[in-house]
């Protein structure tokens, strides 16, 4: 069902720039400024878990832009799942560095891009039938495409996928010889991921510094 | 129910009041409104209630940026793992299908966070139950109609669909999804377009 929300948010976003909205724009005024700052808030739906659950969240994140073409993004979210047997919750902080692919100048409306960052992230795994549960700190990378729309020159919706690799140590619940489940944390490196799949919504509050 | 007829009539006259007047400028409006509203939880297959109060300020005739807390009524009722507390809070934005005029259709998304609270029972034999309380993301996806009666109060109604994923669950293995309605007055500040 978080995936029918996820495409009917998508069906959303795509109707409104195909609608009038983009009318409202002047097309004189920049989008891309340098020094500029936003707030914004976000849904993600994560895919592919090493446990096997589609996991939603909900978060928010502030955006500093550096140039025309490159834009850092801030952000902290906590991401839950569920499955009969398991818990999970990751919580995440980190950044991304955004760089728009297109000239800013020519897509004024549609702007995509690609994006790399890192992040710390904590994650706590629980057991349901006997309320057990484990956590773990680790770190991660992540880097992806998305695309803003902009509505209008200071509010935009973005859409984004990204590939998010956990680095260290991680959790891992299995069933033992009986059939109860227990919680293992393996130390050393190995990598796991997850595509993290974000809707956010924008606002340019203004800019810090001028070009 | 009186005091609301008089707000009624009142705000109707001002609307004659205003012939001078096309009509208001939606840019920087900021509204707010209260209301009771019930909600309709399908797995639980169970109604929650809420008191929830919104507000919205316009950046742009078309644009709103909407934010929303809901206090829910504690429910009597635990079987099931029926939420004794579902406590939410959303933040997002609308799109206004119309730039101008006293009907004012939108459709919006917001995302935020619920304070969750189950109770179920634990033992059959000797019955106890055990709480669990959370805090869970949600998303929601809003649709609604606003009608400006003049430039101090509106009437609304909107729907919503609320999705909310807990982690602590023993007999749900999925998320909560729950259609909220909404409807009443509400009270605006705008500024009137001179023809």
């Amino acid at each position: 069902m978080s995936t029918k929300i996820f495409l009917f948010s998508t069906l959303f976003c795509a109707s409104l720039h195909f609608s009038g909205a983009r009318a409202q724009r002047n097309a004189d005024e920049p989008i891309n400024n340098a020094g500029m700052f936003s707030l914004g808030i976000r849904n993600t739906l994560s895919l592919f878990n090493s446990h096997e659950a589609a996991s939603f969240g909900a978060g928010g994140h502030f955006r500093i832009q550096l140039s025309d073409r490159v834009n850092t993004e801030w952000f902290a979210d906590f991401i839950k799942s569920s499955t009969q047997d398991l818990g999970r919750t990751d919580y995440h902080i980190g950044w991304s560095v955004m760089y728009y692919v297109l000239n800013p100048a020519k897509t004024k409306i549609v702007q995509p891009y690609i994006e790399a960052g890192h992040c710390f992230d904590y994650t706590q795994l629980r057991i349901t039938s006997n309320n057990l549960s484990k956590d773990r700190w680790s770190s991660a990378m992540q880097m992806g495409i998305g695309v803003h729309f902009n509505i209008s020159p200071r509010f935009d919706i973005t859409l984004k996928s990204q590939y998010m690799l956990h680095l260290g140590g991680h959790l891992h619940a299995h069933k033992d010889s009986i059939g109860v489940f227990e919680i293992s944390e393996h130390e050393g490196f190995k990598a796991e991921g997850h595509l993290l799949n974000t809707i956010s919504l924008n606002y340019k509050i203004g800019r810090i510094w001028k070009r | 129910m009186t005091a609301l007829g008089l707000v009624l009539i009142t705000s109707f006259s001002g609307l004659t009041q205003s012939n001078e007047y096309q009509q208001f400028d939606r840019t920087q409006m900021f509204s707010a409104n209260a209301s009771f509203t019930p909600g309709y939880l399908f797995r639980q297959n169970t109604f929650q209630y809420y008191l929830q109060g919104t507000f919205y300020y316009f950046l742009s005739p078309q644009i709103s940026i909407q934010g929303d807390a809901a206090f829910s009524f504690r429910q009597t009722n635990i079987q099931g793992f029926v939420p004794l507390k579902y406590h939410s809070g959303f933040l997002g934005a609308c799109y206004h299908f119309t730039e101008n005029g006293n009907l004012d259709p939108y459709l919006g998304f917001q995302a935020g966070f619920s304070y969750l609270e189950r109770t179920y029972s634990t033992n059959i034999v000797f019955p106890s139950t055990t709480t669990l309380a959370e805090v869970i993301p949600t998303s929601s996806i809003l649709g609604g109609l606003n009608f400006y009666v003049n430039r101090y109060f509106n009437i609304f109604v909107n729907m919503r669909y609320v999705y909310g994923q807990p982690s602590k669950s023993i007999q749900e293995p999925d998320g909560l999804h729950e259609i909220r309605f909404a409807f009443g007055l509400g009270f605006n500040l705008a500024k009137w377009q001179k023809n």
